[in-house]
């Protein structure tokens, strides 16, 4: 069917075959379809992903005002102080991608131009 | 290359230039800043510093600044940054602002200590910008 979404294709041969046969013990009623075990294996696979970016930012937006630690996804600590979140950080051993504070609100964000 | 980044905590927005930068010796706190070409140096969060241990009091301080229409102090503190750039610590000496208050959610990057540090490369169409360390970034 002509489709402007992207195509992928799979050969059905090494790893993949190997995944197929497993899923096909896993699901006989499946075991005769090979695009639906596959298809049954990604929605499996994405059941254990850690939590979207989008629950992250939901996250976020509950704790306007705070300074916070992420690490990936995972809100590590949210406080209004700076030094709770870095005391934390330093009690915990953890080391986390980015540390700031969430806007409180949409006004907090710079203009296009330089503001200091 | 380093690719644009919608400020964290914000629902969706413009993708920016946004680096973390570590002001701790300890490489303990990467502090979200964007990279400004409009700012006229490196301005940080006051309450950070004191988190982090930057002693304020005694530093010298420079004219005020109005920050986001908000008034605020400056303390001008030489410290060792770094940042990650493909997976490798760059670090280099420069004069920070530590602002008290400071309004906004993550620090700037501007001429006086980071442009003079890095040749940047910004590339607004494919959202993504390149750090070239000059040679007193190491």
């Amino acid at each position: 069917m002509p489709t402007l979404n992207p195509r992928y294709q799979v050969t059905d041969t090494g790893q993949v075959r190997r995944l197929l046969d497993e899923a096909a013990l896993a699901w006989p009623e499946l075991a005769g379809d090979r695009k639906a075990l596959l298809l049954r294996l990604a929605e499996t696979g994405a059941r254990h992903l850690p939590p979207a970016r989008a629950d992250l930012e939901a996250e976020l937006r509950a704790h306007g005002g705070d300074w916070v630690a992420i690490r990936g996804s995972r809100l590590l600590i949210a406080d209004p102080q700076a030094e709770v979140v870095v005391g934390w950080l330093r009690d915990h051993g953890e080391r986390a991608d980015s540390v700031f504070r969430v806007p409180a609100g949409e006004g907090e964000i710079p203009a296009e131009h330089g503001v200091a | 290359m380093i690719a644009f980044r919608p400020v964290p905590g914000t629902s969706g927005g413009r993708p920016r230039p946004l680096l973390e930068v570590y002001v701790d010796p300890g490489r303990l706190v990467p502090l979200t800043c964007l990279v400004d070409t409009g700012a006229a140096g490196i301005r940080l969060s006051a309450e950070l510093a004191r988190a982090i241990g930057v002693p304020l009091p005694g530093a010298p301080t420079a004219p005020d600044v109005i920050v986001g229409g908000t008034r605020s102090q400056v303390f001008e503190v030489r410290r060792r940054l770094s940042v990650m750039v493909d997976g490798r610590p760059l670090a280099w000496d420069a004069l920070v602002s530590f602002c008290d208050p400071w309004p906004h959610p993550f620090g700037l990057l501007g001429q006086t200590g980071f442009f003079d540090a890095f040749d940047v490369l910004i590339q607004g169409r494919e959202r993504r910008f390149e750090l070239t360390a000059r040679l007193n970034a190491r």
